[in-house]
């Protein structure tokens, strides 16, 4: 019998092109979305889940409040975990991380590359981290002074094998490490990568000193990535019950002397990627937007089967005929409803399977453009399609009954076909309401879109006070490399005419900047003030052509610049609290020279940080160059050819200002790029829904048009009939999204400090383009249906 | 009393739309005969099919009452009068009604499909009734690609493939030419001699001469 319903099922589809093709596409588009979205948040979701211990990890941070001064740290003391772990028993084990900085030169004979995320960490890594060892054990791996682990790739790069144990590795060109362990790659998503340890014994002595001496700065410092890992029986509430006594032996004494307040922060592992951005932490997904793209794909869903319902409903006009028949022929209400759910299951099979082989097909061209790999949870992908079958199948059924029990009429009613008992104006009435729900989903994502559009690009347009046009950034890490040459490096490139300006920076835009405390007086009371440090040389403030509000740039001719000198970027003005003129101030011995316009530094997410420029070039960071010409090619060609003049065995390596600033919204940019692709499809289904109501009430009127036509209506008249209903619909559509659209708006635009308002003109423009879509698929099926002659749809009677 | 197939007592159907009502039969009360032909002819809107349609079972009276096979119709649900036409009654229609998307061969599987036949019976019937009507090398064409005359055998074979004992027809032969409408009225006659009762609809005179006896109506109601 199933077999009968199936052929039955497919055979009417096949002859149902139209009502087939759309209810199949737009529940493709529908699905094909939902797998890209479902990959991604459990690709979110999974991030730092892969080892046995994820469960009980916790990385410590804080939240440090100074008298004026507040910051998180992820970094802190080198004895907190330690000393933690021996005190508090729910602790069962402890972990540090210490980061070398943000990229190191690493080199294995001939191999030489910039590696992030190399750390020094002690021997209980592997407890915490239990890393899979392919050669070599954890228990030996980074016992003494010298020892590396490195993950399989990374031994596969610089070594041609996995088998790399015995190797050495030298780390900027400075010291020189044997790999005693290769662990197995773990995934992308964890938040520290663990690719290359160094033994803690490996940190210089004065620093290994700083590890065991239990004074009081040592729990605060900002130093190491803290991690414990709790037994399992225990709880994080023992932790925190625990930690006030602890707080008052060992760290009180220093928290006074700063007049601070700890608050402790403990943040699970998986978590640890999605807390906001505290200092001295790695870049950060954003959970807001997983909740944005699920609100997506269930919108684009439910218009998907709204659609399927509306050409459904429209398809039910001559499917009657049929169903009287079979009815006249033996077949009762179940057969009925066993049929249409064959032909619903039939439909969502096909497009589930034409979603999937269309994204998997499309998956390059979505990784390039928007980030990630597209599917990365096959298993979990597989059970998801299943659950959602299940749950389409069962949204099916209900609404089967609800058609049948509409269409279950006597059989020659049936076989009458269209001839009103009153159930075509209740089909009218749900095609209506189901296309108004869908023009109101449609209308949510459109101005959502268009919201996110407008503040991404008033993010990458904000004006930040320096110019980011056409400035290559060269990475500097000269160690072992006389300050001499990285001058020589820098006149060598302005000798080009393609180069316009050239200026040194210890960081670019959007990096993490280090911090010192000063104390100032502000208003006779001293104050403890942490402000973000930035060195740069006395061409960097006119190659970024920043301005000064007050006082005056460095001058390489005044020997006390580099010593005891310092600019302030504007939003250091209310920080200091030192009233509204700072140039010629003084910070403990050092001289404000003057104040920038503006100058802000980091990710417009946050409020503009309190910067302080020195005076300094150094061996690290960034070599910035203001080309003055359009031949991008050329001019890099010839910075290449300098930097190798000067720098060996460093690997080459530059960006573009321009890019490193989108770089802090790239996931800002993605996000509204998915979700501007989202809207689209969202008003294509929208539209194929009202393609189907439209058909069904041009059949209805087609009579009507006939009569009209023949009293001399023109075309466009006729247009004008259904065009007014829409209009109508739109409107309602429009009532429902926006206090929708509103609140959400708002929720999401919480996240940026610099943040656009939420726009009228958004709105109308949202209005604007669902009705321009509904009426071009109005206009163009009225159209047809009124270029028939009148004679033809008259003479139906 | 078991010689009659169907009994009518005071049959009648109401149209009500929103303001009109309209009488489409009146009073009803006829018999017909186990193995019975009979004609039921009148002018356009007289309710000659509105009758055959209640007797049916594929439409319910507005009052009045009628049995079938000893079925009384006033206690039957919509389920019960599904399961009754299943296997007793077939239907030939002026506009033969057959479904456009299924061939030849599954249109006239269908009553078999409903009653739950096996797939391997249902097979070999449809097989035998196309052959005995010289339809068998047209199984897998699709009622477009017939003509009319050929549409209404196939409906004729649908109507009997379940070897129902009645047989209803309305305007059998009403868009088809006279060599056609001919065919299919030897066809009734030949079932009917099977043994088959018929009730048919029917403007042509020439068509009612092959039925046993004439029943007009006029009005709604039958013409003494």
């Amino acid at each position: 019998m199933i077999r009968t319903y199936i052929t039955i099922a497919f055979k009417y589809l096949v002859r149902q092109p139209a009502y087939s093709v759309l209810s199949i596409l737009g529940f493709t588009l529908a699905f094909a979305s939902l797998f890209y979205i479902y990959s991604h948040v459990s690709y979110q979701r999974s991030f730092d889940r892969h080892l046995e211990t994820w469960e009980r990890v916790y990385r410590l941070s804080a939240e440090i409040n100074l008298p004026d001064n507040e910051n998180t740290h992820a970094q802190l003391g080198p004895r907190l975990a330690p000393v933690m772990k021996e005190e508090i028993p729910a602790i069962v084990q402890m972990t540090r991380l210490v980061a070398f900085e943000e990229k190191c030169i690493v080199t294995a004979g001939e191999q030489i590359f910039f590696e992030e995320h190399v750390y020094f960490a002690d021997t209980t890594v592997f407890e915490v981290f239990p890393l899979q060892f392919l050669y070599g054990t954890p228990q030996n791996a980074l016992l003494t002074r010298g020892q590396v682990v490195i993950s399989e790739s990374i031994a596969v790069k610089y070594f041609g094998t996995a088998n790399a144990i015995g190797q050495q590795l030298k780390i900027n060109n400075d010291r020189t490490f044997e790999v005693t362990g290769v662990t197995k790659d773990l995934p992308e998503n964890v938040h520290h990568k663990l690719h290359m340890l160094v033994s803690m014994k490996s940190l210089q002595p004065q620093v290994l000193e700083l590890l065991d001496g239990n004074v009081s700065e040592n729990f605060w410092r900002p130093f190491a990535y803290n991690f414990i890992m709790l037994g399992e029986n225990n709880t994080i509430a023992e932790l925190e019950e625990a930690f006030p006594s602890f707080y008052e032996k060992h760290m009180a004494e220093f928290g006074n002397f700063l007049k601070a307040e700890f608050k402790l922060i403990i943040t699970a592992l998986p978590d640890i990627h999605f807390t906001p951005q505290f200092s001295y932490d790695l870049p950060k997904g954003n959970r807001t937007y997983s909740y944005l793209l699920v609100a997506a794909g269930i919108f684009l869903l439910l218009i998907a089967l709204l659609n399927y319902a509306n050409l459904l409903s429209a398809s039910m006009a001559s499917r009657t005929h049929s169903l009287g028949i079979f009815k006249i022929n033996g077949a009762e209400r179940s057969h009925i409803y066993k049929l249409l759910i064959t032909e619903s299951v039939m439909l969502i099979a096909i497009s589930m399977s034409v979603a999937w082989f269309m994204i998997t097909g499309v998956e390059t061209w979505f990784t390039e453009r928007l980030g990630g790999t597209l599917l990365q949870s096959g298993f979990q992908t597989g059970s998801f399609l299943l659950l959602v079958l299940l749950v389409l199948v069962a949204i099916s059924m209900a609404f089967m009954l609800t058609i049948i029990s509409r269409v279950y009429r006597q059989p020659i009613h049936l076989l009458k076909g269209d001839s009103s008992l009153g159930g075509e104006i209740k089909r009218y009435g749900f095609g209506k309401g189901s296309i108004i729900m869908q023009f109101t989903f449609s209308v949510i994502l459109i101005i959502s879109s268009l919201l996110i559009t407008r503040q991404v690009n008033y993010l990458l347009k904000a004006e930040v006070g320096y110019d980011t046009d056409n400035i290559v950034q060269v990475k500097l890490h000269a160690e072992g490399v006389p300050l001499e040459k990285i001058f020589s490096f820098k006149q060598e490139l302005k000798l080009s005419s393609m180069v316009q300006e050239v200026a040194y920076s210890s960081n670019v835009p959007g990096e993490a900047l280090g911090t010192s405390h000063f104390k100032v007086d502000v208003d006779g009371q001293e104050a403890s003030k942490i402000v973000s440090l930035l060195a740069i040389d006395a061409d960097y403030i006119p190659l970024m052509q920043m301005e000064l509000k007050e006082g005056r740039n460095f001058d390489r001719d005044r020997p006390s610049d580099p010593q005891s000198g310092v600019i302030l970027n504007e939003a250091s003005i209310s920080f200091m609290g030192m009233g509204d003129s700072l140039a010629g101030k003084h910070i403990q011995h050092i001289e404000i020279l003057g104040v920038l316009k503006n100058g802000k530094y980091n990710s417009l997410h946050e409020e503009s940080r309190p910067v302080a420029f020195y005076f300094e070039t150094g061996k690290r960071g960034y070599m910035n160059v203001k080309l003055n010409t359009s031949d991008l090619s050329g001019a890099l060609e010839y910075i290449k050819n300098s930097y190798e003049q000067f720098f060996e065995n460093v690997p080459f390596e530059y960006s573009f200002m321009d890019q490193t600033v989108e770089e802090m919204y790239k996931n800002d940019i993605n996000q509204s790029k998915l979700l501007g692709i989202f809207t689209i499809l969202s008003i294509v289904i929208a539209n194929i829904g009202l393609f189907g109501l439209v058909s069904l009430l041009n059949r209805k009127r087609i009579r009507e048009i006939g009569i009209r036509k023949v009293n001399g209506a023109q075309k466009w008249q006729i247009v004008m009939l259904l065009g007014k209903q829409l209009v109508i619909w739109v409107v309602i559509a429009l009532a429902l999204a926006i206090p929708v659209t509103w609140y959400v708006s708002k929720l999401w635009l919480q996240n940026f400090a610099t943040r656009i308002s939420f726009s009228w003109t958004i709105v109308l423009l949202g209005a604007m383009i669902i009705l321009l879509s509904a009426m071009i698929t109005t206009a163009a099926m009225t159209l047809r249906a009124s270029s028939k002659n009148p004679v033809d749809t008259l003479r139906y009677e | 009393m078991e010689d009659m197939i169907i009994q009518t007592n005071k049959l009648s159907k109401l149209y009500i739309t929103r303001e009109v009502e309209t009488t489409a039969i009146r009073n009803i009360s006829l018999s017909i005969e186990k193995g019975e032909f009979a004609a039921i002819m009148g002018p356009s809107g007289c309710g000659k099919s509105t009758l055959l349609n209640l007797l049916g079972l594929i439409d319910r009276p507005s009052s009045g009452s009628f049995s079938f096979n000893g079925y009384n119709s006033d206690s039957l649900s919509e389920k019960k009068m599904t399961r009754i036409r299943r296997g007793n009654i077939g239907f030939v229609f002026q506009n033969f009604n057959l479904v456009d998307e299924l061939n030849v061969f599954e249109n006239v599987e269908l009553p078999l499909i409903f009653m739950g036949t096996k797939r391997k019976e249902r097979r070999e019937r449809v097989a035998e009734i196309l052959d005995y009507l010289k339809l068998g090398h047209r199984g897998r064409h699709y009622p477009q690609q017939l003509s009319g005359g050929q549409q209404q055998r196939v409906a004729f074979a649908r109507a009997i493939v379940n070897r129902p004992t009645l047989l209803l027809a309305d305007e059998p032969t009403g868009n088809l030419d006279s060599k056609n409408g001919s065919a299919i009225m030897d066809l009734l006659t030949e079932h009917n001699r099977k043994g088959a009762t018929i009730l048919m609809v029917t403007h042509s005179q020439k068509d009612a001469s092959y039925a046993h006896r004439i029943i007009k109506l006029h009005d709604g109601a039958i013409r003494n």
